[in-house]
């Protein structure tokens, strides 16, 4: 491997917004998958067919910070943000592939509200990692990213609360919905995460 | 009479029912019971209810009917009693009974407990036989899976009434339905579909926030608008 002496420091942004996008693309797709429940009028494989995109934007941003000897970013901060954004996607994929696995039958109404908080995160998140460039108003999009983090947080404490609430609940039903509320809040988590390293990168080069 | 003894650690109970000349059967897990209650004729379930299985009598009433149901207690409570009797056993025994007492009362239980294996109902041209489900519209067959007879069946009984949703569920599903869960409506809208696809004139209307009820068409003069057969 040669490290290039040429910056190609461009590269590593257009990269992240490309990033953000698609996690932003999987993310309505899964909620459109969650609300169409049962007709699969979209298929998992356009969920796995992005969660591959995914894969390949990480694989080549961590290939490009490979061959930079100079970079626009900490080293470790591009790696770290490369991972969080594709792990995101990763958990997206998961919570849909689950309707598949699962059998699920109809939808549940907590899980279709963590979609439209997925949604507004990755709206949030792709915003950011559009502006990382110059840095111009990305404190405002993590700060609401954020806060609908939050609120994602108490629909999932009230989605798996739900599930326990009657003992003559079919323990089949709990199973399958407390794993699929867990993925997707997970897929929330992650796009704070993600936001939170977006924000150590605005304090140490802003 | 045969008897399907659904119970661990009933020998006692089998040499009671064997000496009055009945026919003990004796499966220690629910699944393998229910299995062979799809293969073979019983006239008595008794069953040992378990925390384990705290559905056992609920699939028997709606997928197995037309047997007694005992239930088979080592020791019993009143408030045991009134539960299980409550929720639709047909007889309770214990293990303090003796022998004579309890063939007199699988017996009794055997002669007045037996439910009718069908009921008719019909809601203008339309005819639904419980617990199948089997159904039909002017005399042409419906062609509805068995959780959407379920759903039409639960609003069909209480035609013109307003049901919640969780109670839809709980007969249709037989569990209790979670907060959020929207099976109900999905599968009503599925039966509407296949009702107005069918050219059936009943109607399903929304209650908002509360369930679903059953439009009765208006009745011709002379015409029988609901009649449980």
């Amino acid at each position: 491997m040669r490290f290039s002496l040429v910056p190609r420091q461009a590269q590593f942004y257009d990269l992240f917004a490309q990033a953000g996008n698609n996690a932003l693309d999987a993310a309505r797709l899964v909620e459109r998958r969650f609300q169409s429940i049962p007709d699969r009028t979209v298929g998992q494989e356009a969920v796995t067919d992005l969660e591959h995109k995914g894969d390949d934007i990480t694989a080549e941003i961590i290939g490009l910070l490979n061959t930079q000897y100079v970079t626009p970013l900490d080293r470790e901060d591009i790696y770290a943000l490369a991972s969080a954004i594709d792990t995101v996607v990763d958990y997206l994929d998961d919570a849909s592939e689950l309707i598949d696995v699962y059998h699920i039958e109809s939808p549940m109404e907590q899980a279709v509200e963590q979609c439209r908080i997925l949604v507004g995160s990755t709206v949030h998140l792709a915003n950011a990692l559009n502006g990382l460039r110059g840095l111009r108003g990305v404190q405002k999009e993590l700060v609401a990213l954020k806060k609908l983090e939050d609120e994602g947080d108490a629909i999932a404490r009230d989605a798996i609360g739900a599930l326990f609430e009657d003992e003559k609940v079919s323990p089949r039903l709990i199973i399958q919905w407390k794993d699929i509320f867990e993925a997707l809040e997970e897929a929330i988590d992650s796009a704070e995460k993600a936001a939170h390293l977006i924000g150590n990168i605005v304090v140490k080069n802003g | 009479m045969r008897i399907l003894v659904v119970a661990e650690d009933a020998d006692r109970l089998c040499r009671a029912l064997e000496e009055g000349g009945c026919e003990a059967v004796v499966r220690t897990r629910s699944g393998e019971a229910e299995h062979l209650l799809l293969c073979e004729r019983f006239d008595v379930v008794i069953f040992h209810p378990r925390s384990t299985d705290p559905y056992f009598l609920n699939r028997m009433l709606r997928e197995y009917p037309g047997r007694a149901l005992i239930a088979w207690l080592h020791s019993s409570s009143s408030t045991r009693v009134g539960e299980l009797l409550e929720a639709g056993a047909d007889e309770v025994l214990d293990g303090t009974m003796d022998n004579g007492e309890i063939l007199a009362r699988v017996r009794n239980a055997a002669r007045h407990g037996r439910r009718p294996a069908e009921l008719e109902l019909e809601l203008g041209h339309l005819l639904i036989v419980s617990p199948s489900g089997k159904s039909s519209w002017r005399g042409e067959p419906l062609a509805l899976t068995r959780r959407e007879r379920g759903v039409l069946l639960a609003l069909a009984e209480a035609a013109g009434e307003t049901v919640p949703r969780d109670v839809i569920y709980r007969k249709v599903w037989g569990y209790s339905m979670i907060r959020g869960d929207r099976s109900v409506d999905v599968y009503v809208k599925r039966l509407r579909d296949k009702l107005a696809q069918a050219g059936v004139e009943l109607r399903i209307r929304t209650a908002p926030g509360v369930g679903y009820h059953l439009a009765l068409p208006v009745a011709e003069p002379g015409e029988v608008t609901v009649a449980v057969l």
